[in-house]
């Protein structure tokens, strides 16, 4: 019996790369809807926050110089920017996950580069963050923000304060 | 009796020996208020907010209750570890009366309770609190700290004994906070509207907090003694009989 290696095609590293890259970002997103558990807090914190903090604390707009009369708008932007940044320790908790399971040593020894090993993580998250962005701003429309003055967009791209 | 006494004990050292499990329930609390105290500052100037002297007053009540939701978490956790490697069985296997061993759960959750009672006041002392009920307030707001612990551990050791699993039970942590964060733990009641407004008015949490907000912000009276007391007593009520009801399913599936 005669062991077959399929040779490695050196010829175009770039197109190794995106390949590459493409196939573990695609194994990424494949774990939000396998993994449920993992993804389903970073979803559902910031928009858990967005509609309780605007309830419960509405009336801080009417604090003298509040720079907002929908305590929603004051809130949402807060609630992405959390809802980002839990999105992005989902690559860290993942990447300790491959790390402990050995199957980032096997991704070591595939032939490509190192860095198309992180480009496929950041692309997953990239994709993630979207996902919790628009989920966390739609909820927000529907629970009453509103587009502001001439500053829009801005900060973390949803809503301007109202002067 | 005695064998209540040494479960209570070993709960009490459970909690002294494991401070990573503890301590979250005493930090985050201070967190909160320190958050609060600086970015609320201004709000107590509101209309309707309740007369105060600093936002930190009408703080401390959501800290206590606070911590105290969140260390009940960790003692109904506690029974589930012990039923998840075995340690209740053997419970199960000595002459000890089983309700005993329920009873010195809950009766070590309420010894940690009004410890946390105690610790928010003596930490936020120093920063301006005043409790206008006096020493008797405040002893009063203790006890009530252990009753409310002892109350909210009913419901979580009937989760424990129910699905045997830790994991479960800190999973109940999520609806604590929609628990908190929709009643007036952080914020007043009379300053809210529409829908959040009528989820407050029913959420006994609501009730809770405002019987010990009572005592620091307006002082000692029957009706802030009675709420601070008999809410969490008769809440106490239901969920000690919950969670008896679990144990004798469990000791009726062996």
């Amino acid at each position: 019996m005669t062991a077959t290696v399929t040779p490695v095609d050196t010829t175009a590293p770039g197109g190794t790369v995106v390949r590459s890259a493409g196939a573990l970002a695609q194994r990424g997103l494949r774990n939000i809807r396998r993994l449920p558990s993992a993804f389903f807090p970073a979803l559902a914190m910031p928009i858990f926050q967005t509609i309780a903090f605007s309830g419960t604390f509405f009336a801080i707009t009417k604090i003298p110089g509040f720079p907002t009369d929908r305590s929603v708008n004051w809130y949402l932007p807060f609630a992405s920017v959390m809802g980002s940044g839990f999105s992005g320790l989902g690559l860290g908790f993942s990447t300790i996950r491959d790390v402990e399971s050995g199957f980032f040593d096997r991704l070591r020894m595939a032939p490509t580069p190192r860095w198309a090993l992180i480009a496929g993580s950041l692309i997953t998250a990239w994709v993630r963050v979207v996902i919790v962005l628009t989920a966390v701003v739609l909820m927000g429309f529907a629970f009453g923000a509103r587009r502001g003055g001439s500053g829009w967009p801005t900060g973390s791209g949803t809503c301007a304060p109202r002067r | 009796m005695s064998a209540t006494a040494a479960m209570s004990r070993r709960s009490v050292m459970a909690f002294a020996r494991q401070p990573a499990l503890v301590v979250p329930a005493l930090i985050f609390p201070l967190f909160f208020a320190a958050l609060g105290s600086s970015s609320f500052g201004r709000a107590v100037r509101l209309p309707n907010f309740p007369k105060v002297h600093s936002f930190l007053d009408f703080a401390l009540a959501g800290s206590i209750i606070q911590g105290v939701l969140f260390g009940s978490v960790t003692g109904g956790a506690a029974l589930a570890t012990d039923i998840e490697h075995g340690f209740f069985d053997r419970l199960l296997a000595t002459p000890v009366s089983r309700i005993s061993i329920l009873v010195g759960r809950l009766a070590g959750a309420a010894a940690f309770g009004a410890f946390q009672a105690l610790f928010f006041i003596v930490v936020l002392l120093p920063f301006g609190v005043r409790i206008k009920g006096g020493v008797a307030g405040a002893i009063i707001i203790v006890l009530a700290g252990g009753l409310t612990a002892m109350a909210v551990g009913g419901f979580t050791a009937a989760m424990a004994l129910k699905t045997g699993s830790a994991e479960a039970v800190q999973g109940s942590f999520p609806l604590l906070f929609v628990a908190l964060f929709f009643s007036s733990t952080f914020f007043p009641r009379q300053t809210m509207q529409g829908a959040y407004r009528r989820i407050a008015d029913i959420n006994p949490v609501s009730h809770l907090v405002e019987g010990v907000r009572g005592l620091v912000t307006e002082g000692l009276t029957a009706g802030h003694v009675a709420a601070a007391l008999l809410i969490p007593a008769a809440i106490g009520v239901a969920s000690i009989g919950l969670s008896l009801l679990a144990l004798r399913a469990r000791l009726a599936s062996r």
